[in-house]
């Protein structure tokens, strides 16, 4: 008996363009986390900001101290100073300085930002650990009584969390789902080394409703798989629908003849149709055979259909 | 006398901050480097796929 696929609305994913940015601190325990939570899931409070934040703080007090020492020594010259003529050359060196370390300050602001993240995540190496440990649980927990939400939380920990065992988690809450195309869904940071069957399920759901994430990588992974996947139970569909994503692009049918050429016989219409007029846009290429079985294929099925005649 | 010691030392303070600024704004790490260091650290060798 087929489990019902439960439908949903995802969260919207914020993809970002480092890993570090997903990660917070919170200011007063010094917790970290990957998660979305307002509230610090260790002391409580309202106090997570994002990594870059804290190390900026941190260079920016480093700064302020080293301008306050500057200030400090001019006011010593100045408490030392003898005569007028003095004080007034303590006073104009100190702040000439000063205003010259605050100006060379402000120009390096950026790298010493970086150096401070870099040094925060070297020293926090156990704690960040610790989070990310917590975060599984919390992922765990949420898996058991809300589905939905353990692969929400998954997602985000697998921007820093990279292994098989958290991607086939995802994968095999993915297909308790009924995926549909306005869903924000990935396919690449998905993808494990070993053959697993519901990956190829999932890569055959995104090829009929997401074709565009059906890449290089996806369509090498069912050729180094085809054998395993012929021996499921719609194993033979899943590499059409693949098959049939891939004609999308000439790109792929250069780099895949072989493969489309199994399937084509078992493509939707409207994917052979798509096969077709890129076959007959590109009359040079034989395509290691794949030009004489489209033409066959539409000798025999198609040759009367209209939608067939307007090939440009 | 002791007045200019201290701008002195003032001179040299500030001469030697700036020359450790420029230093490390060479040397900083890049962010691709600052995320290379937080994966290694959540993705320990063993458990890396």
């Amino acid at each position: 008996m087929m489990t019902k696929k439960k439908p949903l609305i995802l969260r919207p994913y914020h993809k970002t363009s480092y890993a570090y940015e997903k990660l917070r601190i919170c200011k007063h325990c010094r917790f970290f986390t990957v998660l979305w939570e307002d509230k610090c899931a260790n002391c409580g409070r309202q106090a997570l900001i994002p990594v870059m934040q804290q190390a900026r703080i941190q260079a920016k007090h480093s700064m302020q101290n080293e301008r306050l020492i500057a200030l400090l020594m001019t006011l010593a010259a100045v408490l030392f100073s003898q005569t007028f003529l003095q004080i007034i050359l303590s006073l104009a060196g100190g702040f000439l300085l000063t205003g010259l370390l605050w100006w060379v300050q402000r120009k390096t602001v950026e790298p010493e930002t970086r150096r401070q993240l870099d040094k925060l995540l070297r020293s926090s190496e156990r704690r960040i650990i610790e989070g990310i440990y917590m975060n599984l649980t919390t992922a765990s927990a949420a898996i058991k009584d809300d589905e939905q939400l353990g692969y929400e939380i998954l997602r985000e920990m697998a921007t820093i969390v990279r292994n098989d065992r958290i991607r086939l988690q995802q994968i095999m809450l993915l297909q308790s789902f009924a995926l549909r195309k306005d869903m924000d869904l990935t396919l690449e940071p998905l993808m494990i080394e070993d053959f697993e069957p519901a990956l190829a399920e999932y890569i055959g759901e995104l090829a009929k409703i997401k074709r565009e994430l059906i890449k290089h990588q996806a369509i090498r992974y069912v050729l180094r798989y085809e054998r395993e996947i012929l021996e499921m139970k719609n194993g033979s569909r899943i590499l059409a629908l693949v098959a049939g994503a891939a004609v999308r692009m000439k790109t792929y049918v250069d780099a895949y003849p072989d493969f489309i050429l199994r399937y084509v016989r078992q493509m939707p219409k409207d994917r052979f149709l798509r096969l077709y007029r890129l076959v007959r846009r590109h009359p040079d290429q034989p395509w290691n055979g794949l030009r004489n079985e489209v033409s066959a294929l539409y000798n025999e099925k198609y040759r009367w259909d209209p939608e067939f005649q307007n090939w440009e | 006398m002791i007045a200019y010691g201290c701008l002195g030392i003032l001179f040299l303070f500030i001469a030697i901050k700036i020359a450790v600024y420029f230093h490390r704004q060479k040397k900083a790490p890049s962010p691709e480097d600052l995320d290379e260091t937080l994966l290694e650290i959540a993705n320990p060798r063993g458990d890396r796929a």
